[in-house]
C-alpha cells in the first residue's frame, strides 16, 4: 500500500499530536532535571558506580537520561496517538480496521495509566515516616518521583508491546498500513524497542 | 482454496469436529502438573509452602507460576497433536494465544537474563553465580505484560474469537492467572499493606 493510500490525518489529529509532542517534551525535560538534581548531587559521594572510570560513569548517566527522558516523551506521544486512532470520526460511519501500530499506542496508554493508578495509590497511603522492611527498603517498592515512574513503567510498556506484536506476527494477524496513525504507532513501538536497547547498553557499561 | 483464504483472515466458516477431552489429554495435564510441581520444588524449595502472612504473595508468585507455565506448555503440546485444521483454529483463539505469549515471554526473559549475566560489568566482590530462583524470576517477570499485550492486540485488531472448547477455556484460565498476578503486583501489595496497618 502506497503512502497516498493511507487514511490521512485530519487537522484535529495533527493538533492532538502536536500538543502531545509538546507535553512530552516538557515531561522529558522535567524528568531530566529531576534526575540531574537528585543523582548529580550524589555523583561522586555515594554513587556506587564511583569505582568505575569517569568516562564509563558519564556514558552510563547519559544512557540512563536518554532512556528515561525518551520514555516520558514516548508515553505522552502514545496517549496522543491513542486519541487520534480511537476518537470517533464523523466523516464515514465505518470504523477503520486497527493495526499493530494502534495496538502499540493503546498499550502505551493503558499500561502508563495502570501504573499511574498504582503510583497515586501508594502516594496516598504512604505514611510520612514509612516503616522499613528488614532489608531497609520501603515495603511497597515504588519510588514516588518521575525517575522512579519510568524505571518501572518503561519495561512494562515495552514488554506489553513485544507480547502483542509477537502474537500478532506468530499467529499471522499482522496487517500493516491501516492508516497514518497505525504507521506512527509502529514507529512508537520501534522507539520503545530502541529504548530497550539503550537500557541494554547501560547494563553492558556498568551494573545497574 | 476458499477455506484456506478464510483461515488466513482468521475466520473459520467451516464446522470443525468437537475438541473432546480424552484420557490422553487428562494424562498429559497430570504430567504437566507433576512437572510444574517438581520444577517449583527444585527452583525454590523454601518457598514451596506459604509462610504465615504471605499467602497471597505465595499464591501469585510461588509454585503457581511454575504450574501456569507447565500448563501453558502442556496445552500447546495437546493442540499440536490435533489435526492441522483444528490445530490452526485453536492456535488463533485467545486461550492458546495467551499460552504462546506466556512461553515467549519466558524465553525472552530467560535469554535476556543469561545475556545480562554474560555481558554486564560486576561491582567489586559481587557474586556472579545466581540461584535458580533468580533465573526463574527473570523468566516470568514480564509474562503478565506479554499476556495483556497479546489479548489487547487480538481485541483491538478484531481477532478475538473465543472458542467453545476446553482447550481455549483452559488457556484463557492460564492467561487470567497472569493478569490477576499483574493486578496483585500493582495494587494488591499496597492494599495488603493498608489492611495490615489497621
Amino acid at each position: 500500500m502506497g503512502r497516498s493510500d493511507l487514511t490521512p490525518l485530519t487537522r484535529v489529529d495533527i493538533l492532538i499530536l502536536t500538543a502531545s509532542a509538546l507535553l512530552g517534551a516538557v515531561l522529558a525535560l522535567a524528568t531530566d532535571r529531576e534526575y540531574v538534581v537528585t543523582h548529580g548531587q550524589n555523583f561522586s559521594a555515594v554513587n556506587p558506580h564511583r569505582q568505575l572510570p569517569v568516562r564509563l560513569q558519564l556514558h552510563r548517566h547519559t544512557m540512563i537520561r536518554v532512556a528515561h527522558d525518551g520514555s516520558a516523551a514516548l508515553t505522552v506521544l502514545g496517549i496522543g496517538l491513542t486519541l487520534v486512532a480511537f476518537r470517533p470520526r464523523s466523516d464515514d460511519g465505518r470504523p477503520r480496521r486497527k493495526g499493530p501500530g494502534d495496538v502499540a499506542a493503546a498499550l502505551t496508554t493503558a499500561l502508563a495509566l495502570a501504573f499511574a493508578v498504582r503510583w497515586a495509590f501508594e502516594a496516598v497511603i504512604r505514611p510520612p515516616t514509612p516503616p522499613l522492611a528488614p532489608n531497609g527498603a520501603f515495603p511497597l517498592g515504588v519510588y514516588l518521583n518521575l525517575y522512579g515512574y519510568w524505571v518501572e513503567a518503561r519495561p512494562q510498556i515495552t514488554a506489553a508491546v513485544t507480547g502483542a506484536w509477537s502474537v500478532l506476527a506468530l499467529l499471522g494477524f499482522w496487517r500493516r498500513d491501516a492508516g497514518r496513525s497505525d504507521r506512527l504507532g509502529r514507529r512508537l513501538g520501534a522507539a520503545w524497542f530502541a529504548l530497550w536497547g539503550v537500557q541494554g547498553v547501560v547494563y553492558v557499561l556498568a551494573w545497574y | 482454496m476458499a477455506v484456506a483464504a478464510a483461515e488466513s483472515r482468521g475466520t473459520f466458516p467451516m464446522r470443525l469436529p468437537r475438541v473432546r477431552f480424552t484420557i490422553f489429554d487428562a494424562m498429559a495435564l497430570v504430567a504437566a502438573t507433576a512437572f510444574g510441581l517438581a520444577a517449583a520444588r527444585g527452583i525454590d524449595p523454601g518457598g514451596f509452602w506459604p509462610r504465615p502472612g504471605f499467602f497471597l504473595r505465595w499464591l501469585f508468585f510461588g509454585p503457581s507460576t511454575c504450574l501456569a507455565a507447565a500448563w501453558a506448555a502442556g496445552l500447546l503440546l495437546l493442540s499440536a497433536v490435533r489435526p492441522p485444521r483444528l490445530r490452526n483454529r485453536l492456535l488463533r483463539q485467545p486461550g492458546l494465544a495467551a499460552c504462546v505469549a506466556a512461553l515467549a515471554s519466558m524465553a525472552f526473559g530467560f535469554l535476556g537474563f543469561v545475556g545480562y549475566i554474560g555481558v554486564h560489568t560486576e561491582p567489586p566482590n559481587a557474586l556472579s553465580m545466581q540461584p535458580a530462583g533468580a533465573y526463574w524470576f527473570a523468566a516470568y517477570q514480564r509474562t503478565s505484560e506479554f499476556v495483556i499485550g497479546a489479548w489487547v492486540g487480538l481485541w483491538i485488531t478484531g481477532r478475538w474469537s473465543a472458542g467453545r472448547n476446553w482447550v481455549d477455556r483452559a488457556g484463557r484460565a492460564v492467561g487470567l492467572f497472569w493478569i490477576v498476578q499483574f493486578a496483585y503486583a500493582g495494587v494488591g501489595v499496597a492494599l495488603n499493606y493498608v489492611l495490615r496497618s489497621f
